[in-house]
């Protein structure tokens, strides 16, 4: 039994609780359909009046519950073939339906919570389960991506390199002033020369720049542009020790190690468009990585190949790999080594590793007779320590830097 | 006060004519123009943190502009995207507006913002909703023509398309089909909408026409 009653009809019952919830309902009976009402628990039924004053009664015997809406909580009591639905989210609603209902909105409730709460947990299982398989899709997706993109520098032509090299080279702080003391640079030409006809790849144009500065370092930019700091030239005892040095670095270019490492810094933009073949965002970044110094820091799997193909190229020369394994030994007794509880964070693998791995390279195809590089390597060392011709780090000139390619 | 709807469905507009003392709120930088009769004031609706959670979730301005008159005159109001404009008389019901829908209202109306919940946001509908309830007339806008259905059971609605509804109904997130068929599709995440009451849907979706714009750009 439900239906409007009329103003001038309405029954007045003796309520013992009345409470008043602020809802709505759904009825053919008022304009549109449905309206907000107030909702009253009556002793007998549910009792509804619209903000225009229309009244509406549900008997508490005809009701069935449903729980559902927006919130999700939102109780519905829909009378007979539902020409009739009120309902209310208000907080408190299910409670008092269930008091003044009586026993068998008692059971519809508890049904209607066993529901909601199968339903909330699924919901929630899904929602948990939704986000995994996003994040973990997405990780593995980027990850491919990011594979596909470090493969796709190696289809990229040789003068992509040169590009980013030169770039990079006008990017970076160099630590010092450039020289362009003929002994220094003379014998840096003269290792690059030996070594410069057995690269694997064809089109690399290797120059070096010669820096006065107490560091012992020295790296190659992608396309070839060396950097050598008189630093190392002291640190070393013989020539091939630097040879050894160098041919190192040179492999990382050879290995387009660079390009790799801006490939796996890249975000999804631009190793897509390294998919695609365009360099456009490459130069960017590689551009941002030399200017804070991260484009000449390679990982563990490149340093460790660098070696193996810088011994190559050596051995091809006709020098002896073992020389870079005592330089190796110098720096391990000028600076030691990365301890071995941390070696696994180290970019670099253990210098003593290192060692091992090309002494036994060495020990595979060492040449029959070594040629010497023909270097006075005491006045390299002299010159190392004062050398002439320096050049403000600021002057783009480039005096100190010379290509060791003859022209 | 009058209100007429004019221009529908591309260019729709509203042309409220008001009379002494009556009153209108409306979305800040929906006035085109108006009476010099018409006194515009600013304010926030709601108070500070429902107007700043419908700025920043909602996307709806920090203020809403408040008309009034001691006389007569006239005002109209425009949303900023081409699309159809309609209005529902609300009686102490409630309406659910998605980001950006809401245009305008009579006094009468409380303006407020509900949690549509995590779901919503993943299917690019916002983490929160404008809620207009209360007594009166509520205007709102969207992209393309607004259709107006009566919901009891279940609609496949595509995510973006949803412009205001009911809170009697549920919402769900989803996928169009089997993980294959959302993806390459191009129909992607939709929204499953339960149960009884009125949605409000626009026959385009804004995201449709960046994604469009975007491919022709470059």
């Amino acid at each position: 039994m439900s239906g409007r009653i009329r103003r001038e009809r309405a029954i007045v019952r003796p309520v013992m609780e009345t409470i008043e919830f602020q809802g709505g309902l759904f009825s053919d009976e008022v304009q549109g359909g449905r309206a907000g009402a107030r909702i009253r628990l009556g002793l007998e039924g549910l009792e509804a009046e619209t903000p225009t004053g229309e009244r509406f009664r549900l008997p508490y015997a005809d009701c069935q519950l449903e729980q559902g809406g927006a919130s999700g909580k939102m109780i519905f009591c829909h009378g007979p073939g539902r020409r009739l639905t009120l309902f209310s989210e208000q907080k408190g609603f299910a409670e008092a339906l269930a008091r003044s209902g009586g026993e068998q909105l008692v059971e519809q409730l508890k049904s209607l919570g066993l529901t909601a709460r199968k339903e909330r947990n699924r919901y929630q299982l899904q929602v948990v389960l939704g986000l995994v398989a996003m994040v973990l899709l997405s990780m593995g997706a980027f990850r491919l991506l990011k594979m596909g993109a470090t493969r796709a520098v190696h289809a990229l032509p040789v003068s992509v390199d040169r590009k980013i090299g030169g770039l990079a080279m006008e990017a970076m702080s160099l630590d010092g002033p450039k020289v362009s003391d003929p002994v220094l640079v003379g014998a840096m030409e003269k290792m690059v020369s030996r070594l410069e006809p057995h690269v694997r790849i064809p089109g690399l144009e290797f120059q070096v720049t010669v820096v006065d500065a107490p560091i012992v370092n020295a790296y190659c930019l992608p396309g070839g542009r060396i950097v050598v700091y008189t630093g190392l030239l002291k640190a070393a005892r013989r020539p091939e020790q630097v040879a050894g040095v160098l041919g190192h670095e040179m492999a990382h270019a050879t290995l387009r190690h660079g390009l790799e490492r801006i490939a796996q810094s890249a975000g999804a933009v631009v190793a897509l468009e390294l998919l695609l073949q365009d360099v456009g965002g490459l130069l960017a970044m590689a551009v941002e990585l030399a200017r804070h110094g991260v484009l000449t820091s390679y990982g563990r799997e490149q340093e460790t190949a660098a070696d193996m193909e810088g011994a190559e190229m050596m051995l091809k020369a006709g020098m002896d790999p073992v020389a870079l394994a005592e330089f190796f030994a110098i720096l391990q007794e000028q600076h030691g080594d990365v301890p071995d509880s941390l070696a696994w964070l180290s970019s670099h693998p253990q210098l003593a590793e290192r060692q091992t791995e090309l002494r036994r390279r060495a020990e595979q195809s060492r040449p029959a007779a070594a040629e010497p590089l023909g270097i006075d390597w005491d006045e390299v060392v002299r010159h190392a320590k004062d050398p002439q011709s320096k050049h403000s780090v600021d002057s783009k000139s480039q005096v100190g830097e010379h290509p060791a390619r003859a022209e | 006060m009058e209100a007429e709807i004019r221009n529908k469905p591309s260019f729709a507009n509203v042309l409220v004519r008001m009379r002494a003392g009556d009153g209108l709120v409306a979305e800040a930088d929906a006035m085109a123009s108006m009476s010099s009769s018409i006194e515009m004031k600013a304010r926030m609706a709601g108070g500070f943190f429902t107007s700043l959670v419908r700025r920043v979730f909602g996307k709806e301005s920090f203020f809403v502009n408040e008309f009034a008159t001691q006389s007569q005159g006239e005002l109209v109001l425009t949303q900023p995207v081409p699309g159809d404009i309609t209005s529902v008389a609300l009686n102490g019901s409630t309406l659910f507006l998605q980001q950006g829908a809401f245009l305008a209202c009579e006094p009468g109306v409380q303006l407020g913002v509900g949690w549509a919940g995590v779901a919503s946001l993943v299917g690019g509908e916002g983490l929160f909703r404008l809620k207009a309830s209360g007594s009166g007339t509520l205007w709102f806008g969207a992209y393309g023509g607004i259709i107006e259905k009566e919901v009891d059971g279940e609609l496949i609605v595509d995510s973006g398309h949803l412009v205001a509804y009911e809170p009697t109904l549920s919402l769900s997130m989803g996928l169009a089909g089997g993980l294959f068929s959302s993806f390459f599709s191009g129909e992607g995440l939709i929204t499953r909408v339960r149960g009884r009451g009125k949605v409000y849907l626009q026959s385009r979706a804004l995201a449709g026409l960046a994604a469009w714009t975007n491919s022709n750009i470059y």
